[in-house]
């Protein structure tokens, strides 16, 4: 909690920071790259969130989706789905917005060194799970496997289609792709990310698997990776809630005697379970 | 050792006197006859009225206000056009001295509870600058208030801190016990203070047996002891009379609003019409309203009111006691039941999920 102990002044104050690139990934998300105005890093580990403040409109929870080790700023790719995040889809290059954070607890590398690494990605959860994936894949060798299951909806609402390709490409990486509904355009698997789980052999001893997307993609992705036999503290996953404070007073996103904000928004599946 | 002493009222009076014309005093007065509400005082009469029932809204509007101001910014042009630069300013500045006179004990435990949700990790100033302003002079209950109220089941019929002095009556005289180094000091600035006499002290114990036997079927509202309910609600997830009691709830928040103890809050925006400057607010929100837990793009965490009033109970008497060291956010003031247009009673209700459904004690 270095942050709250170096805190001054008021914790709902964000800090000016500055869009230095954005691209648009689909119809609904955009990728923005961002530099905070005092020239410090953020700081954060995989999974943590930034609150982004559109100042007159509002402030909004996003999962910080660059590694902690790039060394100018952060990237965030934010869905337009709420008012904050629709103003954002406003703002250009070398326009501002405020950043609290980062907040909550992230997913811990360290933690899994030696094993093989599962990745199950449904839509805009490869967000947050993409900083912990460029994490293992910086340090390649502490880890064995390294597998990446990625579902979207369709064809046209895959992100990071030039990191996919690269992890496609990579020999140490075993990487499925799928999406529920096809087009003529796409030549790869068709079904949900639960139908990728036939095409690998987990070894249930050393798999270690990192879950994120929607509340009900996780219910079934638990179900094969119990099938699997994958310890209950070997699943990790990233939760959506109302952070709205972002520090565990606000109690929009309390579920349980956990506040998401606080104590998640990456928790194993063994905490969940007793949530 | 903290001091006790004992002071006349009329001296006592003439104290309170001297404060309200340095600064605000505030005390629990009646608007019309079983209507309360913290307001302005110039003496200590407040503390004399045999009719009184917690207040409407309970003290914590002096340090958490129904809506407040966290920052002010300006910028030049619409803030979501381009090319707009913000320059943001806190609103969290030293505040002025009040005291707050006759908070009965139910309420100083409240606010001990809110005192540690806004010191946990990161620290609120906008909450705690206000309540480092705050004096608060308690007043301890001899007799219950009405029959809403459940305090002694529990546990905030007596209090232990939170307090800077706290009062009882004597009949002629007040005992006046200090609680912090504050207390302390302003004990000393009683003019007429006495140390308590052998007469007193048994006077005091007298009061506090009588107290004790005043309130002995009050704990009795709640079947089990309190600190059991953590486990309970545990056991009690799925009770049928969570439907029940959801289907008579409207979800009109106006628990969430009196309760000493609910400081959840939602967080607003408002730009001037020229969209020059700005201020970010917080307001009271309430856990028992729709909205509460919805994400944007629409999903709801909690959608029925049955999902959203069991998550009230359990944050009071569960979640947070689970996070606070087994402190149970319900200090039984009523105030929840006095206001509830379908007369919703927290002690009602954990008595119903702790028995089985068949109605055997699980």
């Amino acid at each position: 909690m270095t942050k709250a102990a170096e805190q001054q002044g008021s914790v709902y104050v964000p800090e000016p920071a500055t869009i230095v690139d954005k691209k648009r990934m689909t119809e609904e998300e955009t990728w923005y790259d961002l530099r905070l105005d005092s020239g410090e890093q953020l700081d954060h580990d995989p999974g943590q969130f930034v609150e982004v403040s559109v100042f007159g409109v509002g402030e909004a929870p996003i999962s910080i989706s660059s590694p902690p080790s790039k060394e100018d700023g952060f990237e965030l790719c934010i869905r337009h789905v709420g008012n904050v995040t629709n103003a954002i889809k406003k703002l250009g290059m070398g326009d501002k917005v405020g950043i609290r954070g980062p907040f909550g607890t992230g997913f811990d590398p360290d933690a899994v060194v030696g094993k093989d690494i599962l990745f199950v990605a449904g839509g805009l959860g490869l967000v947050p799970l993409r900083s912990l994936i460029w994490t293992v894949l910086e340090r390649r060798e502490d880890y064995e496997r390294v597998i990446i299951f990625y579902g979207t909806r369709s064809p046209a609402t895959i992100l990071y289609e030039d990191e996919l390709k690269q992890w496609e490409n990579d020999p140490t990486v075993e990487y499925h792709g799928t999406v529920d509904m096809a087009d003529d355009t796409w030549k790869g698997n068709v079904g949900v990310v639960t139908t990728l789980f036939s095409r690998v052999d987990l070894d249930p001893d050393n798999t270690v698997a990192f879950i994120c997307g929607p509340d009900i993609m996780f219910r079934f992705v638990v179900q094969e990776t119990e099938k699997v036999g994958i310890p209950d503290d070997m699943t990790f996953l990233s939760m959506e809630r109302r952070m709205k404070c972002g520090i565990g007073k606000c109690g929009h996103c309390q579920e349980g005697s956990v506040y998401i904000c606080r104590e998640g928004p990456c928790f194993s599946y063994e905490q969940i379970k007793a949530l | 050792m903290k001091s006790l002493k004992i002071v006349p009222k009329d001296a006592f009076d003439s104290f309170v006197r001297s404060l309200a014309e340095d600064g605000e005093v505030v005390a629990p007065v009646a608007r019309e006859p079983g209507q309360y509400v913290y307001d302005s005082v110039s003496d200590a009469s407040a503390l004399e009225d045999e009719d009184y029932i917690p207040t409407l809204n309970p003290p914590k509007k002096y340090f958490m206000p129904a809506e407040e101001v966290l920052f002010k910014f300006t910028g030049k042009g619409a803030p979501t056009h381009s090319g707009v630069e913000v320059e943001t300013e806190a609103q969290a500045e030293a505040e002025e001295e009040i005291v707050l006179l006759g908070v009965r004990p139910c309420d100083v435990a409240a606010i001990r509870l809110t005192d540690q949700a806004f010191e946990d990790t990161y620290e609120d100033e906008h909450y705690l600058n206000r309540r480092d302003a705050a004096t608060i002079i308690a007043m301890n209950c001899q007799e219950l208030c009405d029959e809403h109220a459940f305090c002694a089941a529990m546990g905030s019929l007596k209090v232990e801190a939170g307090y800077d002095l706290l009062l009882t009556d004597l009949g002629d005289a007040w005992a006046v016990a200090a609680g912090t180094e504050k207390g302390e000091q302003l004990l000393q600035q009683i003019p007429g203070a006495r140390d308590a006499d052998a007469a007193a002290q048994k006077k005091l114990q007298d009061l506090t047996d009588q107290q004790e036997e005043n309130f002995e079927n009050v704990k009795d509202r709640l079947d089990f002891p309190a600190e059991d309910l953590p486990e309970i609600l545990g056991e009690a997830e799925d009770h049928p009379a969570w439907q029940e009691f959801g289907d008579e709830c409207m979800g009109c928040g106006r628990c969430n609003l009196v309760c000493p103890t609910c400081f959840c809050f939602d967080v607003l925006d408002e730009v001037d019409l020229g969209l020059e400057e700005g201020e970010r607010k917080r307001q009271w929100d309430g856990c028992t309203l729709l909205e509460f837990a919805m994400v944007a793009g629409g999903e709801n965490f909690r959608e029925d009111r049955d999902e959203r009033l069991r998550h009230r109970f359990y944050r009071k008497a569960k979640y947070l006691p689970e996070r606070y060291d087994g402190d149970m956010y319900c200090t039984g003031c009523g105030r929840c039941i006095r206001t509830c247009l379908v007369d919703i009673d927290p002690a009602e209700v954990f008595n119903t999920v702790a028995e089985k459904p068949g109605g055997e004690a699980s």
